[in-house]
């Protein structure tokens, strides 16, 4: 395990991985969602997400859709290098390869987000693991095995590990507005399917706002 | 014609008995109207602290949710509504001087009291089942479908029902909220047999309700030990309904203390009106 190294290092392993995903412009993909937690009585789900380059995306579903924020959509230009303050925390083996975890602070000035530690194969440049807690109360990891698909690997699973133990915005409960609200805490997988890639998005696609 | 029936007719040719229909028409409406106005706001209000956590699609402000929402008033103008007229089922005859004339033609006073039992669960029914009608009915045009997503605060979890499993446990919830309400309804009905005007038992079995739900509510151990007998604990059960998966025990125990309460009082109503001596 080393100690904190300079901001280029981190930063340039960082970057490596968001050139990793610089081919990918845009996709389409059919997404399932399964949720082990005992707070969430929902069945499985199902929808299809399109994402356009650098951060658009749009969740498009028959019937109620919902996936963990931050660890769903796996898109690694939203790590912009400059907006975070990145040491490189350890090198690890990872699953046989050669892996570093890096840390992103945000800098003082970026609202908005959050602490991130990002698991990095340096084999493949391939961000395989995201753990963010992005206010006291709330926790998220995720695992993300890839697939290739036309030649690009992209997630095929995310194994996300919640611990949402308090909501934020906690009172306004699906307009109920009464008692606790409920202590999320579990698994969920996010299984990817039916990637279209690069098949030129048009921006309409994304005008009309997602539910969130 | 059975007295049923004559029970039945002399139930709606008492304009009392449309307020109870009025007021669930203009609330359902009123409800629905001000929830589509302010759609974007609500549906975000509905979410909840959910989407701070998680990318959420699909229309989440519809029929199911709109109706599981206003089925909250079930605990608040709904018992109300089935007093008004419960209340005055037995009462009235004293109020109007016909009780006298009802009890020295053929017909015994057990099969009276029991048409008139008979012909306040039909109102209750029809009440109910048209709040639910309205509430689905105008739902479905102003929100349309979709999944039913329902915090449950008791047991502090989040259900979500596709939205085929939505309509049928939403008429089974309207189903349960019939017997929920009959306790309200038979309460009413005793009363109604106890006194010659309608005002006692309309005060007195809503002031029951109030008082029952304050004690199922107060945070002490001895209100606590209170709960198993207060029928408000049960009232709710309508929400059990609303789960996934139905705890169909709980939903059987729920039943059975409300059929029991229901059989209770009426006996009790039976009891008084088959031995009651008019004097006037």
């Amino acid at each position: 395990m080393l100690g904190a190294s300079p901001q280029g290092k981190g930063a340039e392993y960082l970057e490596n991985a968001i050139h990793k995903f610089d081919p990918v412009k845009d996709y389409v993909v059919d997404v399932k969602v399964h949720m082990d937690i005992k707070a969430v009585q929902a069945p499985d789900m199902e929808a299809k997400i399109y994402y356009k380059e650098p951060d658009k995306v749009k969740i498009d579903s028959k019937g109620l859709f919902f996936m963990p924020k931050d660890v769903g959509v796996i898109n690694p230009r939203k790590f912009d290098p400059g907006k975070y303050e990145i040491a490189v925390l350890d090198t690890l083996t990872y699953e046989g390869d050669q892996a570093v975890r890096i840390s992103l602070v945000p800098k003082q000035d970026e609202t908005g987000s959050h602490n991130v530690i990002l698991t990095i194969d340096k084999k493949d440049w391939l961000i395989v693991e995201i753990a963010t807690a992005p206010y006291p109360g709330r926790e998220a990891s995720a695992k993300i095995t890839y697939g290739i698909f036309d030649g690009f690997q992209m997630p095929v699973k995310i194994d996300v590990n919640l611990d949402v133990s308090k909501i934020s915005g906690e009172g306004t409960e699906f307009g109920h507005g009464r008692g606790r609200a409920p202590e999320l805490k579990g698994k969920v997988e996010v299984y990817y399917s039916n990637y279209k890639i690069n098949t030129g998005l048009s921006d309409d696609i994304f005008k009309k706002r997602n539910d969130d | 014609m059975s007295l049923f029936s004559i029970e039945v007719e002399k139930t709606f040719r008492r304009w009392r008995t449309y307020i109870g229909f009025a007021v669930v028409l203009a609330a359902v409406l009123f409800l629905e109207v001000i929830i589509k106005v302010n759609e974007t706001q609500m549906a975000k209000s509905f979410a909840g602290g959910l989407s701070s956590d998680f990318l959420v699609s699909g229309n989440i402000l519809n029929a199911w949710v709109i109706t599981a929402f206003i089925m909250n008033s079930l605990y608040i103008h709904v018992p109300f509504l089935i007093a008004l007229v419960a209340g005055d089922m037995v009462s009235s005859e004293a109020t109007s001087g016909t009780i006298r004339f009802l009890m020295i033609r053929p017909p015994s006073r057990s099969k009276i009291i029991w048409s008139k039992y008979l012909a306040m669960l039909f109102y209750t029914a029809l009440l109910i089942l048209f709040l639910g009608i309205l509430c689905v009915g105008i739902g479905l045009l102003f929100f349309g479908g979709g999944d039913l997503i329902k915090f449950q605060p008791t047991i502090p979890h989040i259900v979500v029902l596709p939205a085929h499993v939505a309509a049928t446990c939403t008429g089974l919830a309207f189903l349960a909220a019939i017997l929920s309400m009959s306790v309200v309804g038979s309460l009413a009905f005793l009363f109604s047999t106890l006194v010659d005007n309608s005002i006692g038992p309309i005060i007195g079995s809503i002031a029951v309700v109030i008082i029952s739900f304050i004690l199922g509510n107060l945070p002490f151990d001895f209100a606590e030990s209170l709960h198993p007998y207060l029928f408000t604990t049960y009232m709710g059960i309508w929400q059990l309904l609303l789960d996934n998966p139905i705890n169909w025990a709980e939903v059987g125990k729920y039943s059975l203390a409300l059929i029991g309460y229901d059989a209770a009082l009426f006996a009790a109503a039976y009891f008084v009106f088959v031995r009651k001596d008019i004097k006037s």
